[in-house]
């Protein structure tokens, strides 16, 4: 048997809560950099008419969210793993409503499950970052796996 | 807005079949300025994505760009064909690097229409493949109008 490479101890460790307020600039720069063309989703007045608050977040904007550093907020620096071994093996957003620019979120971030395939040669880390409104509403949930190859 | 998606409206969505394409475009060739202008609009400063001499180090032959950049470019085949009100989900598996020069070949398809009264709810397929069919990123996407 090889060393672990993942432990499942680490499940339910969570992060400090961290808030953002999203600007119109930086949701128009993340879809500029994609080449979105859909006005909704660079032009302030153009995502108003259409009934939203201002420019609408790109579905995945909220990636750069919780970065904070490395992709994974800091997560790996607190599992000592070293994020040159940590491979991005899957991603997804559940978005409950369209995320906006003047939004004022809070982020929480934590491990859900741990696991090893291969007979401990390949690890996973599971996460999940929720972000709640000023008003403790549900807005977004980003579920993250990550490989650690032995 | 993207020159071969037929945009999506609650009802025009009923009329889909599962299996039908709804969009397609080619995102690339990938270069070191997009991934660069990447890593600074999502705050991800991976040197695997930046520094060819980190990338070496870490067992790659150069430089990849980001899964999410690739994720994101494939988010575009549902922003350029439904509201961002109805665009519900959207997850991704990252099969293969992205190299620079890579070209994404970027599709979406309907896998499941479920009609419930007045809601409409969506499910498509999306992938990037090389100009040989090799999968770099895979992907879902839900797509509601609920009533």
């Amino acid at each position: 048997m090889g060393l672990a490479v993942v432990d499942r101890a680490w499940i339910g460790l969570e992060l400090p809560e961290f808030e953002v307020v999203i600007t119109p600039e930086a949701l128009q720069d993340f879809a500029r950099t994609l080449g979105e063309t859909n006005p909704v989703y660079l032009d302030a007045d153009a995502a108003r008419e259409l009934g939203y608050r201002s420019i609408v977040a790109m579905p995945t904007y909220s990636i750069a969210l919780g970065t904070r550093g490395d992709f994974t907020g800091g997560l790996l620096e607190r599992l000592g793993v070293a994020l040159s071994r940590v491979l991005h093996g899957s991603q997804r957003f559940v978005l409950h409503r369209p995320i906006c620019g003047g939004d004022r979120l809070r982020g929480r971030k934590r491990v859900t499950d741990v696991y090893e395939k291969k007979g401990g040669a390949l690890g996973f880390v599971e996460t999940r970052l929720d972000y709640r409104s000023e008003t403790e509403e549900l807005v977004a949930e980003e579920l993250c796996t990550l490989v650690i190859p032995p | 807005m993207i020159p071969s998606a037929q945009w999506l409206t609650a009802s025009s969505a009923r009329e889909l079949e599962a299996g039908q394409e709804i969009a397609t475009f080619t995102y690339g060739p990938v270069t070191m300025d997009m991934i660069k202008s990447y890593a600074t609009a999502s705050n991800d400063h991976n040197p695997i994505h930046l520094d060819s001499a980190e990338a070496r180090d870490a067992g790659l032959p150069d430089v990849i760009a980001h899964g999410m950049l690739s994720m994101g470019v494939l988010s575009r085949l549902v922003t350029g064909c439904a509201p961002a009100s109805a665009i519900r989900e959207i997850q991704a598996r990252f099969i293969s690097m992205v190299g620079i020069g890579a070209v994404l070949h970027c599709s979406a398809w309907v896998v499941a229409l479920t009609l419930d009264g007045d809601s409409t709810r969506l499910e498509v397929g999306l992938s990037a493949r090389d100009g040989k069919g090799k999968e770099f990123t895979t992907g879902a996407a839900k797509i509601w109008w609920v009533a």
